[in-house]
């Protein structure tokens, strides 16, 4: 890194992502792109999480990443830069890939609420504060299980809203996305709702209520004009879907399997 | 519920990103185009069809027409950007499930270059949308008329919908302007614009019986319109069309007004929870629309769900003329 920063010798990796390392540092996390052609990634992740920082309504701080300090490493042997962004580590949080994994035959659609709720929380406070995600998949899906938190992760793929082109898509989830992204048409807060339909019906499976896959539905239409734009006021929808379902809403502990 | 720290209390900041999107769109009009795009004219066309399907095996079909003359100033264009959101909320709300879209426009067959542009019916698997296509006139006779009648003719005559076909269930025909329609439609308009042979003309009231057996009909008077609150506009539709008058007071709200209409003709909700619903998108629409659709509400026979009874096949006994 530049200046003070975490030394990055004896590293412990933590995980791979798409296209960073994570590893341990301190008290955050240290995410270093393997390949330096993602660089440009990288500094969007870090301009976009100052955004978040400085423009989303504070009272939603809690959806989104911090970002401790935004630098480079230097290979010495062979002089390659690579930006490194030092997250906040978040002690206690699962993946929804995770998530799914722990339920094979799906999630509860009560317990997938409370998730599905505070996803577009997040979302309608970044594209609020002029952010768009870009690559709302289960991996960057966040949450903890017993205080029902949600946190998005990885800012790379984000662009300003409301129409921003996106850099890049996830190669492992590129059938996901709606077809004018790949296409390199703009992208509108239209694609964070898109893919965050996609998550949460792929988190319920067959579970899924069909007054609630009929919801879906209304949410993943092949004109981007008919879709949903704004997280908030789908959040309405939401919950009057989840009063005609469940009545009024009550608290349900959620928990992985040991 | 959980950590304070999520906090999803959002309803009260809800209203401030819409006024930052729905941008318009027009592009056929916007590329400085000045006729009907091929795909939304009228002539020649044998029938617009809203059919089942595989995907679709219980089509509804509804069609939105609106008058895009002069009288109407900004209100074609809030609407452009707004309708595109009917299909989404028909399906999220749960009202029908496999809604068939037609859009439309109205223009002045006295004057204009486009008196009838007529959309296919989209369901939502389309990419495109006939919306983006509609010419905006933005002409008009200046006598408080434009010609509905030519539209109604089409919906009428041209339209071929297998919820009536095959369910004996009237699609929804919304009609949105601001003006009156001619007293009735002329044999030469109709060879001019759609292509059939009329040997006279058919008076208007003739032309509402014969649309409103199809369809279940419905006119919208929006505000910001030329004509707004009209006594005369409204009147006139009053006496053709009974209680499915609406009086639109905030544009925002077209989707939601229109889709409460279809839910509660569609038996989907009570007009009470609908009613609620479209507060809480925070609309200001609400004492207009709630006292329109009461009397809506209020006017429908009451519906019985049960197996029909193993007599009730067999061929009809009249002969319609």
């Amino acid at each position: 890194m530049s200046g003070p920063g975490p030394v990055t010798s004896a590293l412990i990796e933590l995980a791979r992502g798409d296209i960073a390392n994570l590893y341990q540092a301190g008290q955050g996390l240290l995410k270093l792109a393997r390949d330096p052609a993602d660089n440009d990634l990288m500094r969007r992740e870090a301009e976009s999480l100052t955004q978040l920082r400085d423009q989303a309504d504070a009272r939603f701080g809690a959806y989104f990443p911090r970002l401790v300090q935004a630098g480079r490493h230097e290979d010495p042997r062979s002089g390659i830069q690579r930006r490194a962004n030092l997250i906040g580590a978040l002690p206690g949080f699962r993946s929804l890939t995770d998530v799914r994994s722990a339920f094979p035959a799906g999630v509860d659609p009560r317990d997938a609420a409370w998730m599905w709720r505070r996803l577009l929380v997040a979302i309608g406070a970044a594209h609020r504060a002029g952010v768009i995600h870009g690559a709302v998949l289960p991996g960057h899906v966040m949450i903890h299980p017993a205080e029902h938190g949600l946190v998005l992760v990885d800012w790379c793929y984000s662009a300003p809203a409301p129409g921003g082109r996106l850099r890049a898509v996830v190669r492992r989830y590129r059938s996901w996305y709606p077809p004018e992204v790949p296409a390199g048409q703009p992208a509108g807060p239209d694609l964070d709702i898109w893919l965050a339909t996609r998550c949460m019906t792929e988190l319920i499976g067959a579970r899924v209520p069909p007054p609630m896959a009929a919801f879906a539905r209304g949410c993943l239409l092949a004109s981007p004009a008919r879709r949903p734009r704004d997280a908030w006021r789908l959040l309405a929808e939401f919950d009057e879907l989840l009063e005609r379902l469940y009545g009024p809403r009550t608290y349900r502990p959620f928990a992985m399997p040991a | 519920m959980g950590s304070g720290r999520w906090s999803t209390d959002v309803y009260d900041a809800a209203a401030r990103f819409r006024a930052a999107t729905g941008a318009s769109a027009f592009s056929h009009s916007d590329s400085g185009a000045a006729r009907v795009h091929p795909s939304l004219d009228p002539f020649g066309v044998s029938v617009r069809e809203s059919r089942d399907s595989g995907e679709h095996p219980q089509s509804l079909a509804i069609a939105v027409l609106f008058d895009v003359t002069g009288s109407m100033r900004r209100v074609p264009r809030a609407l452009q950007a707004k309708l595109p959101q009917l299909l989404g909320l028909l399906l999220r709300k749960g009202y029908v499930a496999h809604p068939q879209i037609m859009f439309g426009a109205i223009g002045d067959a006295t004057c204009d270059r486009a008196p009838l542009q007529a959309g296919q019916f989209e369901s939502d698997n389309r990419m495109d949308d006939d919306l983006g296509r509609i010419l905006l006139e933005g002409g008009g006779g200046g006598q408080k008329t434009e010609s509905y009648e030519l539209a109604l003719y089409f919906m009428a005559r041209h339209t071929a919908i297998d919820c009536f076909e095959k369910r004996g269930r009237r699609g929804y025909l919304f009609l949105i302007g601001d003006e009156m329609a001619y007293p009735g439609v002329k044999p030469a308009e109709v060879r001019e614009v759609i292509g059939d042979g009329l040997q006279a003309g058919l008076p208007f009231d003739a032309l509402v019986a014969e649309v409103t057996a199809k369809w279940d009909t419905y006119y919208i008077l929006p505000a910001g319109a030329s004509y707004a609150g009209d006594a005369e506009v409204l009147g006139f539709w009053r006496d053709r069309l009974g209680q499915n008058v609406i009086e639109l007071a905030d544009l925002n709200a077209v989707c939601e007004t229109i889709a409460l209409t279809v839910g509660l003709g569609e038996d989907a909700i009570s007009l009470d929870d609908g009613l609620a619903d479209l507060g809480d998108v925070g609309s200001a629409a609400g004492p207009a629309v709630s006292r329109a659709l009461a009397v809506i509400g209020a006017g429908r026979a009451a519906l019985a769900v049960t197996a029909a009874p193993d007599d009730l096949g067999g061929p009809s006994g009249n002969v319609r003329i």
